[in-house]
């Protein structure tokens, strides 16, 4: 077998006939447990995904259920995590949060009975509804939301749960919600597999449509999972090494034993700080391995948070699918944070595109994408930090926002002006003669220049980053 | 129409979208165009004015799952659903 077919036969193990076979029998469900498990040992979710998984396997016919007996979990732990300590407050946001959820529920299965204007509005509604509650955690006096704690846990769950429910309504918008439980929906909007405000995995549709129903397929499922958490240490430990042996960095005091052999390259945040302490190669090398660990970082965490999801057998895509291969900017930005882009063609491309500019296809485009990767990023963005924005007050939030406005209006034109000329090539009568590494390198080079203005901290001002950009080209 | 005079009408249109380096038969009716590699998900917007242009849809009351555009047995369902 040549190296290449064997790399195949490893990458693929999801695909391998015997090893799906094995995965189908009790005996391969306990070695699945026990290697999942393993490989979940370093991190704390292993204390509730493996319980969790053992239970699943056993009898995934009830896997909602026991995914729903987690997401009460999941509650209690963020709670705490927040400093939430009084029965009274913990019981009160409990009930807030279980009767928001069923709410949401009840109007999607109710849709074609809502009034007309909820109809056409549900998610404009929905997030009105949420930013007057999380305005109203500022405006309120503290007596009357509880202690601040619980405010504080308000503040956070409002962003988290806001984008579950819209998928919660779009099930609804859809007709899809009828004939399903209150259960179908709690286990992704309090999801015990993990995540971010965003909604890996997406809604109820989605994870309906991937759910592994027979034994083969969710012994392919299971075994993708594992090969997604056998990923994430790869690409953990890539990355380490990088912090060590490219940027000198420290870990559990492994510093010192490799201090000699390491590069001590700056990070970016350090370039756009003081550009002027460093030549021009190392910034430029620099940008480039910024993009290569962001991308490294977003693939890890997104490998656990859907390993976790397809060993509990909803075999749903990737978050982070070698982006570093695409050949256009709209390729990359699929295949970099998928669920994020969902969120945003779903909450803010589609609706835009199916209802504006018809006559005018580029317009269109142009009025879809903006609303997308510019409106929606910078939305989602502001409702996510805005306990941090509100905390450094009105100037503050601005020097904050201002560089990701600029990012994401970089964003949004390269990647409508990316869609139209792969529109324009796939039409063309002739392929395109630019070879695919110039393809990859020029994709390389706008993301990680436009990363100069999304980098973090974001005490960095617009004008550190403006001027660090012109640094690069000698300016 | 038919669900299979929709089906002719789906595919031709799809041979004007695909890839050039995928043929339109090695894809079957179930099997998803964009993780066949068939079309690419910017070609979904196409399929979309499709509907719109060729079967009189307006998605703006409804919305658009991307999902019910995921294969040619989906998008038939789509149609039929709408035209019920």
């Amino acid at each position: 077998m040549t190296l290449g077919r064997q790399f195949e036969a490893v990458s693929q193990l999801h695909e391998h006939p015997r090893l799906i076979e094995l995965a189908a029998t009790a005996r391969g469900r306990a070695l699945v447990w026990l290697v999942a498990t393993l490989l979940l040992a370093p991190s704390s979710l292993v204390y509730s995904i493996s319980p969790l998984l053992a239970l699943v396997l056993i009898a995934p016919q009830w896997r909602v259920q026991f995914l729903s007996g987690g997401s009460i979990w999941v509650l209690g732990r963020l709670l705490i995590r927040e400093g939430v300590s009084t029965p009274a407050a913990m019981g009160g946001l409990f009930v807030l949060v279980g009767v928001a959820l069923y709410l949401c529920y009840i109007a999607a299965r109710s849709y074609s009975r809502l009034p007309g204007f909820a109809r056409r509005n549900a998610q404009i509604i929905l997030h009105v509804v949420a930013c007057a509650a999380l305005i109203g955690t500022w405006l309120l006096p503290v007596r009357f939301l509880g202690d601040s704690h619980a405010i504080h846990a308000l503040r956070v769950l409002l962003p988290f749960l806001v984008w579950r429910c819209g998928y919660v309504l779009l099930s609804g918008r859809r007709g899809s919600a009828v004939n399903s439980g209150f259960l179908d929906h709690v286990f992704y909007c309090l999801p015990i597999f993990g995540g971010t405000p965003v909604p890996y995995g997406k809604g109820y549709d989605h994870l309906k449509r991937h759910r592994a129903e027979q034994a083969e397929a969710l012994a392919r499922s299971l075994l993708a999972g594992i090969k997604l958490l056998v990923l994430v240490w790869l690409w953990t430990g890539l990355r380490r090494a990088m912090t060590l042996l490219v940027y000198g960095d420290d870990i559990h005091g492994l510093g010192s034993v490799v201090a000699g052999y390491a590069l001590n390259l700056p990070h970016l945040r350090e370039l756009i700080a003081s550009p002027d302490a460093f030549r021009l190669p190392t910034a430029w090398l620099s940008i480039f391995l910024e993009l290569f660990a962001v991308t490294l970082e977003l693939a890890a965490s997104g490998h656990m948070v859907i390993g976790c999801l397809r060993l509990f057998g909803f075999n749903v895509f990737r978050n982070t699918y070698k982006p570093l291969l695409a050949q256009s900017i709209v390729d990359f930005w699929n295949r970099f944070y998928y669920y994020f882009k969902e969120l945003l063609v779903e909450f803010f491309f589609l609706p835009t595109y199916v209802s504006t500019f018809k006559a005018h296809p580029r317009l269109r485009i142009l009025a879809a994408t903006m609303a997308a990767a510019f409106l929606g990023n910078i939305y989602y963005h502001v409702l996510r930090d805005s306990e941090e924005l509100v905390n450094v007050g009105l100037t503050g939030a601005w020097m904050q926002v201002g560089p990701r406005c600029f990012y994401a209006l970089l964003l949004g034109l390269g990647i409508c002006v990316s869609m139209i000329r792969e529109q324009q090539r796939r039409g063309a009568a002739t392929p395109s003669t630019s070879s695919p590494l110039r393809r990859i390198a020029g994709v390389w080079w706008f993301y990680a220049i436009i990363h100069i203005w999304n980098v973090e901290p974001a005490e960095l001002t617009f004008a550190q980053r403006t001027t660090f950009f012109l640094s690069l080209f000698g300016l | 129409m038919t669900r299979a005079e929709h089906k002719r009408k789906l595919i031709a249109f799809i041979d004007t979208i695909r890839r050039p380096d995928m043929a339109l038969d090695t894809v079957e009716e179930h099997d998803g165009l964009v993780t066949s590699g068939l079309i690419d998900s910017l070609a979904l917007l196409e399929i979309i004015t499709f509907l719109e242009v060729e079967l009189g849809f307006d998605f703006s009351d409804t919305g658009v799952d991307p999902d019910q555009l995921s294969s040619i047995a989906e998008i038939l369902d789509l149609i039929e659903r709408r035209s019920a």
